[in-house]
């Protein structure tokens, strides 16, 4: 701020510059000096949101840190300070780290799969074949069906007193286990294979917008270079969408490794714990156990894992980016 | 296939074209049908007389077709409750969501302010911010302020997303709208404010429109804070209402019930969609390739 306001006022600046709103470093975007009258329109269409904003970026890591030192229930007002005393607990739990391998494992399984499926279906559909169009939007569609819907449909096909699937696997004999949501060994392979079914559109949809966006002058150049079709997905396709792809994983991790609604309606972490991964632990220590302080102190965790977890991911990214190139 | 491809003396490029669509078609065709069969089977399913839901093995289309599922969810259900909820709700957030993100993309389009680096960041980071991680910060505030039941605490929390959203979707529509259509205005002497509604706000209209049905299709698919703020029988969204119904559907509600939920869910969705389909490519990309 001290920046910009002196920048202007420096002798060199016209001495007509020096109004309100260019002292706070406001000017108009096509150039031009800000009337007073105009400023008070801009701060009042603009700061209520942007409070809102500032607050829901910063209010809950605060939040969180200082009620992950409290001791304090689901019905108090004030809690009582005990320092590290839930992290302790935590750390020590069993549970919490079946939890945290059972989210980093659905994690980095249902996110590569949705990509590599994403991507062969972007580049079908890239293609130029007859009612692609409709099939695009098909794909939409789905994206936007309910989650608690997508979780209705599967645990109905799914069910072992109704289910058509479940029917159709017995008779036909396909030398599968057929226990889907009841065994420990298939319960987060069912899992995942739903979450992959709801989000994988969502890839589909980013990645296709992607490579729409490649100029045709690179296929042309590599074609005239006489490329072969790996070569120009090698060398063309794939360094150009390295961006797209890089937002759209990164977005699909932190969603997923943060996702609470699909297994919750599916499973609910069970049976025996098999799919409890830390939003659902989170959700319980709160809403059933009721503890507000090990429920912040388990966010916190949650936000440090995410926070290496996209530094990582930045790093991988550049270096992937250097090889590409 | 092209007209260029079609004169063409080489009939073997051309058939090897065909078979290539042909091939594409057949695998387009494939996906179509693992994302829709199971949908429409639901649908099929909600019009299942009760003995169809238990024959063995299961079949995919009704021996009759009945209402049955979706009367007894009008009686002896809160579905129809949990709808006109879940419409209120949903249409609140959105318009309080998208009538502040009016305000900030008009200023950000308009305004050369300090620190826009840092807004940008501040609208990604609030944009991603998983909602379990919310939870805690906002039930705490509502539980402070001794509400945490009901539609009010829903509505404003659902803010949390619509806004941010709202804000990375809308600002490229506003960003589109050339600076000397108003400045035309001004010329000719509006001020400042008239100029926004009259030049900038029309122009914004279909980006608007767009952006409120995106973000209202969020909420109405939202489940975890429906789940927390609206769990009562007054106040059961959509979202909410199907958990409940899921929950007990071994004991009070039917198969049948389920499915007909799940359609009565999924309408408004399908209808809205259908209004934006080709607006949410754009909403889409806008945030992808940008991002």
């Amino acid at each position: 701020m001290e920046e910009t306001r002196a920048a202007p006022l420096t002798a060199a600046a016209p001495a007509k510059r020096r109004n309100l709103a260019s002292r706070l470093g406001i000017t108009l975007a096509g150039g031009g000096l800000v009337q007073g009258s105009d400023l008070r329109m801009m701060l009042i269409l603009f700061l209520p949101g942007f409070i809102i904003l500032v607050l829901l970026g910063t209010y809950p890591l605060i939040s969180v840190l200082r009620l992950a030192f409290e001791r304090r229930s689901l019905f108090d007002t004030v809690g009582t300070w005990i320092g590290i005393e839930n992290f302790r607990i935590i750390l020590q739990s069993p549970l919490f780290w079946e939890a945290l391998v059972n989210d980093l494992v659905y994690t980095f399984t249902t996110v590569p799969l949705q990509l590599v499926l994403g991507l062969a279906i972007a580049l079908l559909l890239h293609q130029n074949f007859p009612g692609r169009n409709v099939f695009r939007g098909f794909l939409l569609f789905s994206y936007v069906v309910p989650t608690a819907v997508a979780t209705i449909v599967w645990r109905f096909m799914l069910s072992d007193s109704v289910g058509i699937i479940y029917y159709g696997v017995r008779d036909v004999n396909l030398g599968i286990p057929n226990t889907w949501f009841a065994s420990t060994a298939t319960a987060m392979p069912t899992v995942v294979m739903i979450t992959v079914w709801k989000f994988f559109p969502f890839m589909v949809i980013n990645l296709l917008a992607g490579l729409q966006s490649i100029d045709e002058q690179l296929y042309e150049a590599a074609k005239v270079d006489g490329a072969s079709r790996w070569q120009v997905f090698r060398f063309v396709t794939l360094p150009m969408l390295m961006p797209v792809i890089a937002v759209v994983t990164l977005l699909r991790t932190v969603w997923t490794f943060n996702n609470w609604d699909v297994i919750a309606l599916l499973t609910d972490g069970g049976p025996l714990n098999s799919t409890q991964t830390l939003p659902l632990m989170i959700y319980d220590t709160m809403f059933r156990e009721f503890s507000i302080g090990r429920a912040a102190a388990l966010s916190f965790i949650a936000m440090m894992v995410l926070l290496v977890a996209m530094v990582g991911f930045m790093f991988l990214y550049r270096r992937t980016e250097e090889k590409l190139q | 296939m092209n007209a260029a491809q079609r004169l063409s003396p080489q009939k073997v490029t051309r058939v090897r074209g065909m078979t290539r669509s042909v091939g594409y078609l057949a695998a387009a065709v494939v996906i179509m049908l693992v994302l829709g069969l199971p949908l429409l089977y639901m649908t099929v399913s909600s019009f299942k007389p009760a003995p169809d839901m238990y024959r063995v093995p299961p079949q995919f289309f009704p021996s009759s077709w009945t209402l049955q599922a979706y009367q007894d969810l009008v009686n002896i259900s809160n579905i129809p409750r949990a709808f006109l909820n879940g419409v209120m709700v949903s249409s609140l957030a959105s318009l309080l969501g998208v009538g502040l993100s009016i305000g900030l993309c008009y200023t950000n389009t308009r305004f050369r302010l300090p620190g826009l680096r840092f807004f940008t960041y501040l609208i990604l980071l609030v944009y991603i911010l998983p909602h379990i991680l919310l939870v805690i910060p906002i039930f705490t505030l509502w539980l402070q302020l001794g509400i945490t039941q009901g539609i009010v605490p829903l509505v404003f929390t659902h803010v949390s997303f619509t806004l941010p959203f709202s804000v990375w979707m809308m600002r490229s529509y506003f960003a589109a709208i050339p600076l000397d259509l108003e400045a035309a205005a001004m010329v000719d002497g509006a001020t400042r404010a008239q100029a926004f509604l009259k030049v900038v706000m029309p122009l914004a209209q279909p980006g608007i429109i767009a952006t409120f049905i995106f973000t209202f299709i969020l909420s109405w698919n939202e489940v975890l804070f429906a789940s927390i703020f609206a769990s009562s029988e007054s106040s059961m969204v959509i979202s909410s209402a199907l958990r409940t119904i899921l929950g007990e559907q071994s004991g009070f509600y039917s198969w049948g019930m389920v499915n007909a939920a799940g359609v009565v869910a999924t309408v408004p969705v399908l209808i809205l969609f259908a209004f934006i389909q080709r607006h949410l490519i754009a909403g889409f990309t806008a945030g992808a390739v940008k991002g």
